[in-house]
């Protein structure tokens, strides 16, 4: 693989582009995109670009792929092409969007040259792939179109953390229901969100997404890195050291501007350094951005809802959270089953599943910080909510499952 | 409601090598019983062995009731077997893999296939193999049923892995009835 410790312009083979764009494309990476790059043909590049609204692109990116796969590879489309591993650039391309993939591309290749694993990686499974012992293995590789492994860290993908009942007093504590008429009690069952990491977190993966880069969030504590690309944040910390963050309000602390100073060296969110990048990472600290928001949402809500939620007011779930990969709160499959059937309040959850409100409230705040749930405008006016039933004998046979499922 | 197998079952379904054979395999009590053939296909791509007639595992229950469950054959040519497998069903399974060429396609695919049964009972999505390919994303999933009018719970799942699976199935046993409680 070529080296990546240099200055010059990133050598780049064009595909997919007829002789007039490709000449356009050349001035485009001289002038506006400060000549980050330069079109080469063949073996001496260093990355590719594939323009999958090509005639044919697919099969010149699987290719591409099959041919230099440790080769970062940027794609440009019209629409999100969903390509593993390959940095998408949406039409029409701007230069700040095409010389963001090109940084993006060579601290790829600046990655791949510290972390020779990856290959190693890659080796290993195509063994297990070839052993007709392991033929039920779902781990088999689609050896027509090689992928650049970025998800092979296990603790991205690790299944959910599932906490019953007394898991959960042990873990958060016990917060007990409160009544929805006494304002006093309402008001300590909210928190605000935008005191604590749970809010910067939420902007800076945000930012992230928005600009299509690699940025850090220092909030005086350790710095996370967020990934967008891959959906991934990395902090050097355990879920016990995170726990104990959430909770400590920051906002104090910080003297913040999340509308965001790029190269301000005391911005809270700033592009990540080469060095940083470089650095030796202990690999089980990558988490999902989406499974990590969701934990410390349900940490620093303790129980709680945020700010402007009115408890009598109906809420609504838009859609299940993938909770196979998120710390499971004391019956969340339950509550999302029945608010994704219905709108109802807070309060109208727990009476109708019987169960304590601070689960309800924990996974409704968690929900909604990955912007699945929210509350509905307007009056409330009673349904009679309930949940839907079905005859008592399959019920019946139905809890039988569940409780054999649970227990193991 | 009995199937015609005379017990109650659960359907997995979906592609070649989306893992509907491990997926039963994780939960059930019994060394589940499978007709893996060589494949001679296009399965062969993916699959050096691929199901050509149905899986077969078991869950017993206190009581001793057992409830079913049933993979369909993975290749289309086999979907004649799709309805009869299905009758009687108490939800679908739907396994995706996310390596696949166009994994959307599947998804409507398996929709269509089972439309009438997901109408009557309830679906919910398993992907597989997200931690190879991370797009489609679940929203992404979510984006597509949306499109067809349907929300049900889309999980990113190990099929090897019985804790995925188990939560996969309390999803759909859920979505059938939330006040479903154990104690």
């Amino acid at each position: 693989m070529t080296t990546d410790n240099r200055t010059g312009p990133l050598r780049i083979r064009v595909l997919g582009m007829d002789n007039r764009s490709l000449s356009t494309f050349k001035m485009f990476l001289q002038g506006p995109c400060q000549n980050l790059a330069v079109p080469v043909s063949g073996e001496s590049a260093e990355i590719s670009l594939v323009d999958l609204d090509g005639h044919g692109a697919s099969e010149l990116l699987a290719n591409e792929q099959e041919r230099f796969p440790d080769r970062p590879i940027i794609v440009t489309s019209l629409r999100s092409p969903g390509v593993s591993g390959a940095i998408h650039v949406a039409k029409p391309v701007k230069a700040a969007g095409m010389m963001a993939a090109l940084k993006e591309a060579r601290l790829m290749l600046s990655l791949k040259k510290s972390r020779p694993e990856i290959r190693q990686e890659e080796g290993g499974n195509l063994e297990a792939v070839k052993n007709p012992d392991k033929q039920d293995s779902p781990v088999v590789l689609d050896t027509r179109k090689p992928r650049i492994r970025r998800h092979q860290r296990r603790s991205t993908h690790q299944t959910a953390m599932l906490l019953d009942e007394r898991a959960y007093s042990s873990y958060v504590g016990v917060v007990a229901d409160i009544n929805s008429k006494d304002p006093h009690q309402v008001e300590k069952a909210h928190y605000d969100k935008k005191k604590y990491l749970q809010a910067f977190v939420e902007s800076a993966v945000k930012v992230a997404r928005t600009r299509n880069r690699i940025l850090q969030l220092n909030c005086g504590w350790k710095p996370i890195i967020i990934f967008p690309h891959s959906n991934e944040i990395w902090i050097e910390a355990d879920d016990r050291q995170i726990r104990s963050f959430c909770v400590v309000p920051i906002h104090s602390i910080l003297d913040l501007d999340l509308r965001g100073a790029n190269e301000n060296p005391r911005s809270i969110i700033s592009p990540v350094s080469p060095d940083l990048v470089h650095a030796d990472r202990d690999p089980k600290k990558f988490q999902s951005i989406d499974a990590f928001i969701w934990k410390i949402a349900l940490w620093t809500s303790n129980g709680r809802v945020p700010d402007g939620i009115q408890l009598d007011q109906p809420v609504y779930l838009d859609r299940w959270p993938n909770l196979s990969r998120f710390v499971i709160v004391p019956h969340a499959l339950r509550i999302a089953a029945l608010l994704n059937n219905q709108s109802m309040t807070l309060m109208e959850v727990a009476e109708t599943l019987e169960i304590r409100q601070q689960y309800v409230f924990s996974f409704f705040s968690a929900a909604m910080a990955l912007g699945l749930a929210g509350q509905l405008p307007g009056q409330h006016q009673s349904a009679g909510a309930c949940a839907p039933r079905i005859e008592p004998q399959r019920s019946g046979f139905l809890q039988k499952i569940l409780h054999r499922l649970k227990v193991g | 409601m009995e199937s015609t197998f005379g017990q109650y079952k659960i359907i997995f379904t979906g592609p070649v090598g989306a893992g509907k054979t491990t997926a039963i395999a994780s939960i059930s009590d019994l060394p589940p019983v499978s007709t893996d053939a060589k494949a001679s296909d296009m399965t062969r791509n993916r699959k050096s062995g691929t199901t050509v007639a149905l899986d077969y595992g078991v869950l017993t229950v206190d009581g001793g009731e057992s409830i079913h469950l049933y993979g369909t054959p993975g290749q289309e040519r086999f979907d004649f077997m799709w309805d009869i497998l299905a009758t009687g069903g108490i939800g679908l399974v739907l396994l995706l893999d996310n390596t696949r060429s166009d994994p959307f396609r599947d998804l409507r695919f398996f929709l269509g296939a089972f439309k009438e049964f997901i109408r009557k009972t309830k679906v919910v999505i398993g992907v597989t193999q997200m931690d190879l390919n991370y797009h489609p994303s679940i929203d992404d999933y979510h984006a597509q049923l949306k499109t067809v009018g349907l929300n049900p719970p889309v999980f990113e799942i190990d099929a090897r892995v019985k804790n995925d699976v188990s939560l996969l199935v309390q999803s759909l046993l859920y979505s059938i009835d939330p006040g479903l409680k154990v104690s």
